[in-house]
């Protein structure tokens, strides 16, 4: 919402300066998004007399001039054709800003002949792109009056942001109400308003074709016609406030309707009367009828909104935009004029159906004044009386609903109940009136009639809002807010292993980065067939919901790669999205390795981080967040993610704890990934149990005597045999005895043969009552190597 | 009877040898099963007793004497030995050592850590919600009717359901509230970070955002305790005391009344100072709940009441670190996130241990 501090003053009687006016717009709600005060860039320049225009001893096209200001008499030399002797332009001095180029002007020598200041153009004063010449003025201007003053650009445009629930300071009216209630003047009578006796029936009426239930819909209409009137240009006074906030002046009743628009927020139409045949109605649209609006768009309406027609065709859109065919020119002769009321959600349909936004538009959506059918048609007669002459009609109107009264019971002490302030009932009383509100004051109760304007205000919160924002929220005390009672877990398990892991997995070497939860279609449906659509996408490439994080990860590659960072360990730790999971998504930490590392050093080793690597990491982390690693059970992964045979699903029980290997080569092919990348997931949620606060979970360290025993064996085994099931079934012989089984080395080849494999085994034993004997050691011995055989049909190797 | 043998020329002797063969013939002339003092040991027991253990000792005294050198003399030429080898031993240490990669939490995740710090210590707990939510969460119970201007297509992911009804990706943390009050009974204290979604891309925009919401309800929140709360907070976060702030009336459809509010800042070769100032940016909007939302959420209205506030994670992290382009934050630049991106042992605690 644009307005100027003159149009502000029309309305409001103040003494008060721009400064405090800004200010105290912001401070009650009506935030300043723009103050343009030109009167500061522009108060340099002033109107000067060129005494003499002589020429320029070496150059053809410039003239040296002696340019008569206000501050003395200097030389300027200056390219304008049209700088001579006896005109009056515009004078910039040494050291002024000039704001169209930008640049602050300095005494200079133009081809050896000095020039102090300059005589400017338009383009160079920023107003216009004129620069064929200097700017003239009248030489009734005296020396030294301010351009600004000569150009009527000395009143300051000031831009709001008005909150949708304002619509009745989408007025000028409206904001200079709510500055007078926070004392900053008076609210002078409506000029506009005053009531016009027509003299003849018009020839035209208002119909509606909306009662009983559908009556809301438009609650109304009235209009008068304007007989024998002269459409010209608007004066300069209107043409200046319609340019200053943006708007064209097109010609005066046009603008009318658009000034008064702005000043009282109430949107009107004006027909050309003799393009109008029979009355006009209010009505549906039919299917499939069209309408050729003001901005020439030929529009399709659907049955739902409002049109208004007359025995013939459209001329208008409800609350959105009038028709073409009857809008107003200079040839018109007689008007007919539209004051009407809509449903906000029915215009708001309709301008989103057609994609049109208007200011009518903008303020019927956020509701009007129900009253303004009756002051409406009188600002509107008033207006195009003054301005277009000829004759006014009686008032024609349809039926109009009536408005019901809305009142509030309003006990006093909720300010401070609510607002955390104290404010006296008087004060309370006079914020609140000085607003329009009318108040019957019982004790500490207010009898309150909310005024038809204040759509917005429905109950006790909304005038307990109304008293602070005008008393001033800088007023609200601060209280005390530390809170020691209560204590409380401040995340619960779930969310302590979402947060806890971020440091975790980054504490193993790994960056945290941040991906949309989207991703491209092709992509995702590569790595999974359950995947949610966004309708409404922002691009193609970010149309679904990401099933995996993976290939958003993979992205970095490529990326990184044309920055010659040809390795890195990355991570995110985020949702995942499918029609499955609970809630449609689920928590995982996603990370991928790829490329040497640590490599590029010479003592570094050279090979690529590989599944063994980031299975390292995998078990750090989890082990970091408690879970007992030594019980996870190996599965096979069942997506497209992983590579089929150098990938595993981690488990406790029912619950999939983690993903985790090399990923599947014909993904990273279509991603364009040339590299082989390794990658884990770990399903945040399921660590949740492992991380509930327990107050004592370290056992008594045991500090055993007894001298431990390592014993070596090496075993051939078919291929398919996996390690961790051997490992296991070792541990499983003495739980207690054997302390650690581990494998130190693997081999296949040509020694031995192709359809097996040689692992070596270490295993710890500590005894747990008194040192081993001989026999005791050679007894576990033939125990493991007997369980081994048996177990995987393997053999000693000799 | 007196030894025919010096302990102190003895000494000498052995303290004069180079190499440790010269150190074992001394040793053997002496104390070898040949040698000077076992063929005397051997002797001893021709004599008297008094006359024995007068040399007995004598030659125990003698024997430890001689030891003593020896191992001396042995260790000394054995270290100069090591140490002529040491001469030879050279290695290059200004060779480059293996850079190990450190690994680092985003931005983001650090402004979120910092925030349920502060907040923790006011005794709020952390609440989550899901991305995808319905209709009567994001927007409805929030009193945002359909048809509002909020709900504009443009600003709204929408994404179809199986069973017909159309989804949101939720464009603010907000629901999570709506979730917290159908679930638990007041006194509520929770905060909510989490991602959020609009259709919105540019240069200050990006389709995906991150939102900490707040929400509290009992039944004497007052306006003063929410912008005490808010203070304190953004004093703690910006870890600045005299923050210059303002406390501005606004719209929301979920509070009444609302408020937003700004924090000073002054801008010097691009780069900005928060807290004192002449411009003021916006930093978080707020306000007491609304009645309407509280009865939605099954809370009787006539006893509870309380106040939510909401703030942009980017633009906290952004301007607590000096973080200029917001895209940045989700790009996969291994630089970018290596530079701006914490230690995970960058824990936020007052006592920075």
């Amino acid at each position: 919402m644009k307005f100027t501090l003159n149009w502000l003053k029309d309305h409001l009687d103040t003494s008060k300066n721009l400064d405090t006016i800004v200010e105290t717009l912001t401070n009650i709600g009506l935030e300043i998004e723009n103050v343009e005060d030109k009167s500061k860039t522009f108060n340099d320049f002033t109107v000067a007399e060129v005494l003499k225009a002589e020429q320029h001893p070496d150059a053809d096209r410039l003239k040296v001039c002696s340019v008569k200001t206000i501050d003395g008499t200097f030389q300027v030399v200056c390219g304008a054709p049209n700088a001579r002797t006896g005109m009056k332009g515009i004078f910039a001095p040494e050291n002024s800003f000039i704001p169209g180029t930008g640049i602050k002007l300095k005494k200079s020598k133009i081809r050896g002949v000095e020039s102090c200041g300059m005589l400017v153009s338009e383009r160079e004063m920023g107003i216009s792109d004129e620069h064929d010449g200097i700017i003239e003025v009248d030489t009734k201007h005296k020396i030294g009056e301010k351009f600004i003053e000569v150009f009527n650009l000395d009143d300051p445009v000031i831009e709001i942001n008005i909150t949708p629930n304002r619509g009745d300071c989408l007025s000028v009216r409206g904001i200079a109400r709510d500055l007078a209630a926070a004392g900053l003047g008076t609210l002078k009578e409506n000029a506009l308003i005053k009531s016009i006796q027509g003299t003849f029936k018009s020839p035209i009426k208002w119909e509606k074709a909306f009662s009983g239930d559908e009556e809301y819909l438009c609650p109304g209409v009235a209009g008068r016609y304007f007989k024998n009137v002269i459409n010209k240009e608007s004066p300069a006074w209107l043409q200046q406030r319609l340019k200053a906030i943006g708007l064209r002046p097109i010609s005066a009743l046009v603008d009318i309707t658009n000034y008064i628009t702005y000043d009282l927020g109430r949107p009107l139409h004006v027909y050309d009367a003799d393009k109008i045949d029979g009355n006009l109605k209010m009505r549906f649209a039919k299917k499939n009828e069209t309408c050729l609006t003001l901005d020439e768009e030929k529009r399709e309406c659907t049955a739902d909104m409002i049109v208004i027609s007359d025995n013939q065709q459209l001329h208008g859109v409800g609350g959105v935009m009038g028709g073409l065919d009857s809008g107003c020119s200079l040839n018109t002769k007689n008007v007919f004029l539209e004051v009407a009321l809509f449903d906000p959600i029915s215009v708001t349909k309709t301008g989103r159906h057609l994609k049109l936004q208007s200011d009518a538009r903008y303020r019927f959506e956020r509701g009007i004044d129900p009253h303004s059918i009756e002051w409406g048609v009188d600002a509107a007669t008033s207006m195009i009386s003054d301005l277009c002459g000829g004759e006014v009609s009686e008032l024609v109107q349809t039926n109009v609903l009536d408005n019901k009264e809305s009142k509030i019971t309003f006990n006093t002490n909720k300010v401070k109940s609510l607002g955390g302030l104290d404010i006296k009932n008087d004060k309370q009383k006079s914020i609140l009136e000085s607003l329009g509100f009318n108040i019957v004051e019982k004790n500490n109760i207010f009898e309150i009639l909310v005024p038809s304007f204040r759509l917005d205000i429905e109950g006790e919160a909304d005038i307990v809002e109304e008293i602070i924002r005008i008393y001033g929220f800088d007023k609200i005390p601060l209280t005390d807010v530390n809170d020691i009672h209560n204590k409380k877990n401040i995340l619960s398990p779930e969310l302590k292993s979402f947060y806890k892991i971020k440091r975790v997995i980054a504490n193993q070497g790994y960056l945290e980065a941040v991906t949309w939860s989207f991703m491209d279609e092709i992509a995702a449906k590569l790595v999974s067939t359950d995947v949610i659509e966004i309708k409404n996408p922002i691009s193609s490439d970010l149309k679904v919901m990401r099933p995996s994080n993976i290939p958003n990860l993979l992205n970095a590659i490529n990326l990184n790669k044309s920055k010659i960072i040809n390795s890195g360990k990355l991570f995110e730790v985020g949702p995942i999205f499918a029609t499955s999971l609970k809630n449609k998504q689920t928590n995982v930490a996603t990370a991928i390795g790829y490329g040497n590392i640590n490599g590029g050093n010479w003592n570094s080793i050279n090979h690529d981080f590989d599944v063994f690597a980031i299975k390292s990491d995998l078990m750090q982390i989890l082990k970091a967040l408690n879970v007992p690693v030594d019980n996870l059970l190996y599965e096979n992964i069942k997506n497209k993610i992983f590579h089929p045979g150098k990938s595993s699903l981690l488990r406790i029980g029912k619950n999939i704890l983690a993903n985790f290997g090399e990923l599947n080569p014909i993904l990273l092919q279509s991603l364009d990934i040339r590299h082989s990348v390794v990658a884990f997931e770990i399903f945040t949620d399921t660590l949740a149990q492992f991380l509930t606060k327990k107050t004592s979970t370290i056992s008594a360290f045991d500090n055993n005597p007894y001298q431990m025993v390592e014993r070596d064996f090496a075993f051939l085994f078919p291929k398919s045999v996996k390690a961790n099931d051997i490992i296991n079934k070792i541990k499983k012989i003495d739980k207690k005895v054997i302390e650690k089984v581990s494998i130190f080395d693997v081999y296949e080849g040509e020694k031995i043969e192709s359809d097996l494999k040689s692992i070596a085994i270490r295993v710890l034993l500590q005894p747990i009552e008194k040192t081993f004997s001989d026999e005791e050691i050679e007894n576990l011995s033939n125990q493991i190597i007997d369980t081994v055989i048996t177990s995987f049909e393997a053999s000693l190797r000799k | 009877m007196a030894l025919s043998v010096d302990a102190v020329d003895i000494k000498k002797r052995i303290e004069s040898c180079k190499k440790l063969q010269e150190v074992e013939g001394i040793r053997l002339e002496y104390l070898g099963k040949k040698g000077l003092i076992p063929s005397e040991m051997k002797l001893l027991g021709k004599l008297s007793i008094d006359e024995r253990k007068l040399k007995g000792q004598e030659l125990n005294k003698l024997k430890s004497v001689i030891e003593e050198a020896i191992d001396n003399q042995k260790s000394f030429i054995e270290n100069q030995e090591i140490e002529k080898k040491l001469q030879n031993e050279n290695i290059d240490v200004t060779l480059p050592q293996l850079e190990i990669i450190n690994g680092k939490i985003h931005p983001i995740s650090q402004t979120i850590f910092s925030i349920i710090e502060i907040f923790g210590n006011l005794n709020y707990s952390v609440e989550a919600g899901p991305d995808i939510e319905s209709d009567f969460n994001n927007f409805s119970a929030l009193n945002i009717p359909p048809h509002h201007p909020a709900r504009e297509m443009q600003d709204t992911f929408y994404v179809q359901n199986s069973d017909g009804e159309e989804n949101v990706l939720r464009t603010h943390t907000s629901p999570v509230q709506v979730r917290t009050m159908l679930k638990t009974k007041p006194p509520i204290k929770i905060i909510v970070p989490g991602r959020t979604y609009r259709s919105d891309s540019d240069s200050t925009h990006t389709p995906m955002f991150h939102q900490v919401e707040g929400l509290v309800v009992n039944k004497d929140a007052t306006m003063a305790d929410l912008k005490s709360t808010l203070i304190t907070f953004l004093k703690d976060f910006f870890e600045i005391e005299n923050l210059k702030y303002r406390f501005r009336p606004s719209y929301f459809p979920f509070t009444e009344p609302s408020a937003e509010m700004d924090v000073a800042f002054t801008k010097k070769n691009n780069v900005l100072k928060i807290g004192e100032g002449d411009e003021w940016l916006e930093i978080l909007g707020c306000g007491m709940v609304n009645p309407k939302v509280l009865e939605n959420c099954n809370i009787d209205s006539s006893v509870y009441q309380g106040f939510a506030f909401g703030m942009g994670i980017e633009r906290l992290s952004m301007l607590k670190y000096g973080i200029t382009d917001m895209r940045g934050l989700f790009d996969l630049n291994i630089k970018w996130l290596d530079h701006y991106g914490f230690s995970p042992l960058d824990l936020r605690n007052k006592a920075e241990v």
